[in-house]
């Protein structure tokens, strides 16, 4: 697939953190972090994507994307992380952290099923750096998340 | 010949019975589970639980959680001919499973047992049970046979009887909130004809809603009830993931003048779980909105020390471990760090304290979780308080 299916939007900055959740479930204190990357938390029907900033207020740019089959590598990002998880409606919403409405459009994945996500980050410390020069400002879309979705077996 | 029924003779309660026991331990906190249809039957498990825990022995049941509330005790029916007194004690089992995904409730009901004195009632009455609902809302199965049998197999069907309570679409503002009341009614019938007066029992309440229709809840269901004859709490304990998040807060609502900013000043910090409804709660709000947007403008400035939080008795600069700022009440309540009085003052009845960022996290995974399971609702719908366990 050349062009996977996508949504994006830029989401408020909760608890430090934003969530892609199945809009069929999903539980929070279920999430654990990524093998080499800490600021991925999984779960069946839940990604939490944690912020590289100290902001508490910040609107991140978060795209996601729903693949066929594995992506090549996306490079320019400071981080990547992948990890498995379970969709068990196979729709998801970007959300802040804690609850919401739904940022942009709800994607659809795929059917219910095993699905590997690869997770990118950046711009945490070009939020950080605007900040402390002006700590009133409130960074839309510096910090960047990008999102991909593609399905496993099992 | 007088005719009570125990049974369900315990008068009409009142309207609202609000439990007034000890805060739950954290172990009786539920761990979070999927959103699951309506079982066919009660788990076994569930039914056992009940079956032994003291406080569901009683008129008005335990509600373990807003999914769940259930009884096990004994009731009576009796009369009285000729100024002999001919009795039934019945030892029952109900519970209540609310809906997580509809607008339903379905009620069960078993007799465990029950002891006659041999006068005119015996095994071979018949116990009649139902369940009505009062206030938008309709009972299905009160007109199934299985409601209405002998004693004699009532006791010796091991399965549980049940109704399905629906709540009519429509309510209270968008989230289309209404309450409802529910009970169970009985009356004994001897095979001479004679009738106990119908007894009904203690009324229980549950609310249902349609937020998930509606902006502000994305990730909910569509539809749900709760019961709602329990004061909804996130207990935290001081032993747990979150450990230092509930240390926190158990000393900004015991000791708010110990806290930052403003330490040595008297403050009221709202949110203390004690079981009394009077008691001042948290309220939710939407997160991003100018509430919010507030709370954490205010969380900032107390972080970083900006003027006026830059005094001897504010936050201490961030210290080299891992922590990040903790806020209480959370940003996400009305009573945050940025509410305000009538005049537009700040009240400044909030804490700021740095926390192990595992632990942070923990804390409002756990939130964050709370306001799903329990259905939280925004605004003044949902008063909600927070325990701390050891």
């Amino acid at each position: 697939m050349t062009h996977p299916r996508s949504t994006e939007a830029e989401v408020v900055i909760d608890e430090g953190r934003l969530t892609v959740e199945d809009l069929a479930g999903g539980w929070a204190v279920a999430a654990g972090p990524s093998a080499g990357a800490p600021w991925l938390l999984t779960a069946d029907d839940i990604v939490i994507l944690v912020s590289a900033s100290d902001a508490l207020l910040q609107y991140p740019a978060v795209r996601v994307e729903a693949w066929d089959r594995a992506p090549a590598a996306d490079e320019g990002w400071t981080n990547t992380g992948e990890a498995v998880l379970r969709l068990s409606g196979g729709t998801v919403g970007i959300l802040p952290f804690g609850g919401g409405e739904v940022a942009g459009e709800p994607l659809v994945v795929g059917p219910p099923g095993r699905y590997a996500v690869r997770a990118h980050r950046t711009g945490g410390e070009q939020v950080d750096a605007l900040l402390r020069d002006d700590p009133e400002a409130v960074p839309h879309g510096v910090e960047r998340f990008l999102l991909q979705f593609w399905p496993v077996a099992g | 010949m007088r005719r009570t029924s125990g049974l369900l003779a315990v008068l009409a309660a009142a309207l609202l019975t609000l439990p007034t026991g000890p805060p739950a331990t954290a172990a009786e906190t539920p761990a979070p589970t999927a959103v699951a249809a309506l079982p066919d039957e009660p788990d076994d498990d569930f039914v056992e639980q009940c079956q032994n825990d003291p406080e569901s022995n009683s008129e008005q049941g335990r509600v373990w959680d807003r999914t769940t509330w259930c009884q096990h005790t004994t009731s009576y029916g009796e009369i009285i001919v000729n100024g002999q007194t001919s009795r039934a004690d019945i030892t029952y089992t109900a519970l209540a499973y609310a809906d997580q995904a509809d607008r339903k409730v379905r009620i069960f009901f078993q007799v465990d047992d029950f002891d006659t004195n041999y006068g005119v009632i015996n095994s071979f009455t018949d116990m009649r049970i139902s369940v009505g609902c009062q206030a938008l809302c309709d009972v299905s199965g009160n007109d199934d046979s299985d409601k209405d049998n002998m004693l004699l197999t009532w006791r010796d069907f091991t399965g549980f009887v049940s109704w399905d309570i629906t709540s009519q679409d429509d309510g209270v503002g968008a989230e289309r909130i209404a309450r409802h009341r529910w009970n169970f009614s009985g009356q004994l019938v001897t095979s001479y004809g004679q009738a106990t007066v119908p007894g009904v029992g203690l009324d229980h309440h549950i609310r249902c809603d349609s937020a998930g229709t509606v902006p502000g809840y994305g990730g909910w269901t569509a539809k749900a009830c709760i019961n709602d004859d329990v004061l909804p709490y996130i207990t935290y304990s001081k032993s747990g993931p979150a450990a230092g998040v509930a240390q926190h807060i158990e000393t900004a609502l015991n000791r708010p003048a110990d806290t930052y900013p403003n330490r040595g000043t008297p403050k009221t910090i709202p949110g203390k779980y004690t079981g009394n409804p009077d008691d001042p709660g948290l309220h939710r709000i939407a997160v991003g909105s100018p509430e919010y947007v507030a709370n954490r403008a205010e969380q900032r400035r107390i972080r970083d020390r900006s003027a006026p939080y830059n005094g001897p008795d504010d936050l201490p600069v961030k210290p080299p471990a891992d922590v990040q700022a903790d806020e209480f009440p959370f940003a996400s309540t009305r009573e945050g760090l940025g509410a305000k009085d009538a005049q537009g003052n700040l009240l400044g009845n909030g804490s700021v304290a740095w926390v192990d960022s595992a632990q942070n996290i923990a804390g409002g995974n756990q939130l964050k979780d709370f306001y799903k399971r329990d259905r939280i609702l925004m605004g003044d719908h949902d008063e909600f308080y927070v325990n701390i366990v050891p």
